[in-house]
């Protein structure tokens, strides 16, 4: 095997873990915040891609600028995102504070088909996957045997920006300070000062932009977005919190790389079984679960939000 | 505080009050008046209503019926945070910190209503003047401090909100008599700075030294009050805690 294909593999692994990376923490802060897993957050990211493909579709029919075009489209996502999470998180997640999580549970999981299904009936021919414009340059940087894709660079890098500077703004931001006092004690959080259903609702729209991110970012790397694509990638985001350790900051962004590690090993491994790569990291998941109840980092509590 | 401020001028008044948990009313018509620049305390057994009537008027709480109002804002109905805006810092029962938290941001979280870095430095320096210990352990996270050391923390984020008001909720709860005095020397000092001050304590002897006036709880009704030297002689405050009649 050369070494030239085992670096393609190994970006590529990079640039998914980044992306789940980016689901996951947005599971981490709302368990943090509220104790809550909110299931509809995988078809947030499904909503944010195709709220971008309409932008794009949009500016294209205007303007032929892919520039101006990828940039409408992410900040169309990010609102769409933004706005959903923050109506789910508004409307069903806050007034169900006090009832038993698994209700929460429940009626997120509800609210997701719904968006699920209103994308399906809302797009023109939407059950049909969808062609997700390349507005990324197309031209390929070789080194050796070494070929990668400008736009898998692109995506790799702007994706390791986002969650630096997410991190960034929960650990040193006033927003991020009021979110970290929420999420360890909220009675003494409000009792000094803090408005706590602003900060939860402004946690429920940094998770959703994150997911908005993720799902451009899916779209323009495979080039093709469906309207069911959330299911997966949230049970992914998911496991990939609960690995790394629910409500920690650093957990979650580890999980991601962990989950794209072991689906890119055995995509590298067995290539005939790459089709499994799934079944590999969740096997993988389940295993570290086991291992590690509380999940890889919580354990440091420090780091937890 | 270095940070020069105005004397307290605005009164805590609590009129008929009625509150408490699910179907329970816990205090019935309970009015107490807070006046500015004295120390106001609450006395009371375990289970007088002490803690509900301090969360009603914090807004923890519903008010069921009565009337709160803090100079002249009415404060039922108002969520917490809003309260505290107004200008009435809470240390909270338990001695309560951010654990996960360094003792800095944990002060930070307590200047947060203060759009003004500069105010929250200057405040910051201010609460390290009066307890150098958090200076030294301003980088330790708040979950591994001592139990009097939190204690200060506890304080000091309360007056990291820049009140006119402060309202202690059992600050001496499970500490060891040595912080107890000096939890009791922090009050006299807020005191001297021309703060108002509400006190809920359940150790009485220190408490009716260092307040103005007081109030005597028992079984969620006001039974006695008045100023302390009188207060002090009320048969009613030893009914309250020893159950003599």
């Amino acid at each position: 095997m050369d070494i030239g294909f085992l670096a393609q593999h190994l970006f590529n692994g990079l640039m998914l873990g980044v992306i789940y990376a980016m689901i996951a923490l947005g599971f981490s802060l709302f368990f943090g915040v509220l104790d809550v897993i909110k299931f509809s957050h995988g078809d947030v990211v499904t909503l944010g891609a195709f709220a971008a493909l309409g932008a794009i579709a949009f500016v294209g029919s205007v303007v032929p600028l892919p520039g101006l075009a990828l940039v409408l489209g992410l900040l169309a996502a990010i609102a769409a995102s933004m706005a959903a999470g923050m109506v789910i998180g508004g409307t069903l997640v806050l007034p169900l504070r006090n009832a038993p999580p698994v209700n929460v549970l429940l009626i997120t999981l509800m609210a997701g088909t719904i968006l699920r299904e209103a994308i399906r009936l809302g797009v023109p021919n939407g059950g049909n996957p969808k062609p997700f414009p390349a507005l990324l340059p197309d031209r390929r940087i070789e080194i050796g045997s070494f070929s990668v894709g400008i736009d898998s660079v692109t995506i790799l890098l702007a994706g390791l920006a986002v969650v630096v500077a997410t991190h960034h703004l929960v650990t040193r931001t006033r927003l991020g300070l009021a979110i970290r006092a929420v999420a360890q004690d909220p009675e003494v959080a409000c009792l000094s000062g803090i408005d706590f259903r602003r900060t939860v609702l402004g946690t429920f729209a940094l998770g959703s932009a994150l997911a908005a991110v993720a799902g451009c970012m899916l779209g323009l790397y495979y080039r093709e977005i469906n309207f069911s694509m959330g299911l997966v990638l949230g049970v992914i985001g998911f496991a990939a919190a609960v690995v790394g350790g629910l409500g920690s900051l650093l957990g979650p962004i580890l999980g991601g790389f962990l989950f794209a590690g072991v689906q890119t090993l055995v995509t590298i491994t067995v290539p005939s079984a790459s089709a499994y790569k799934d079944v590999a990291a969740f096997a993988v998941v389940i295993a570290l679960i086991g291992l590690f109840p509380t999940g890889l980092i919580s354990e440091r509590a420090s780091e937890r939000v | 505080m270095s940070t020069t401020r105005r004397a307290a001028t605005r009164q805590l008044s609590v009129a008929r009050v009625t509150s408490g948990y699910d179907r329970a009313d816990v205090l019935k018509e309970v009015s107490i008046e807070v006046r500015p620049g004295e120390v106001t305390c609450i006395l009371g057994a375990n289970g007088a209503g002490k803690s509900t009537l301090i969360r009603t008027i914090l807004g923890l709480n519903r008010v069921r019926a009565g009337a709160i109002a803090f100079g002249g804002a009415s404060l039922a109905g108002m969520p917490p945070h809003r309260i505290v805006a107004l200008g009435i810092g809470v240390v909270p029962e338990g001695n309560r910190v951010l654990p996960r938290m360094t003792v800095a941001e944990n002060l930070q979280v307590g200047g947060l209503l203060e759009a003004q870095p500069r105010k929250v430095a200057e405040r910051m320096e201010a609460m390290f003047a009066i307890f150098p210990r958090l200076k030294e352990r301003r980088a330790q996270l708040a979950g591994t401090l001592s139990g009097g050391e939190r204690s200060m923390l506890s304080i000091a984020r309360g007056l990291m909100t820049d009140p006119e008001l402060v309202v202690f909720d059992e600050p001496s709860l499970g500490l060891s008599p040595l912080f107890v005095s000096e939890v009791f020397a922090i009050v006299r000092h807020l005191k001297a700075m021309d703060l108002t001050i509400l006190l809920v304590e359940q150790n009485v002897r220190q408490t009716l030294d260092v307040a103005d006036h007081g109030y005597v709880l028992s079984q969620g009704r006001v039974v006695a009050a008045g100023e302390t030297r009188m207060l002090r002689e009320d048969p009613e405050l030893h009914k309250a805690y020893f159950g003599v009649h």
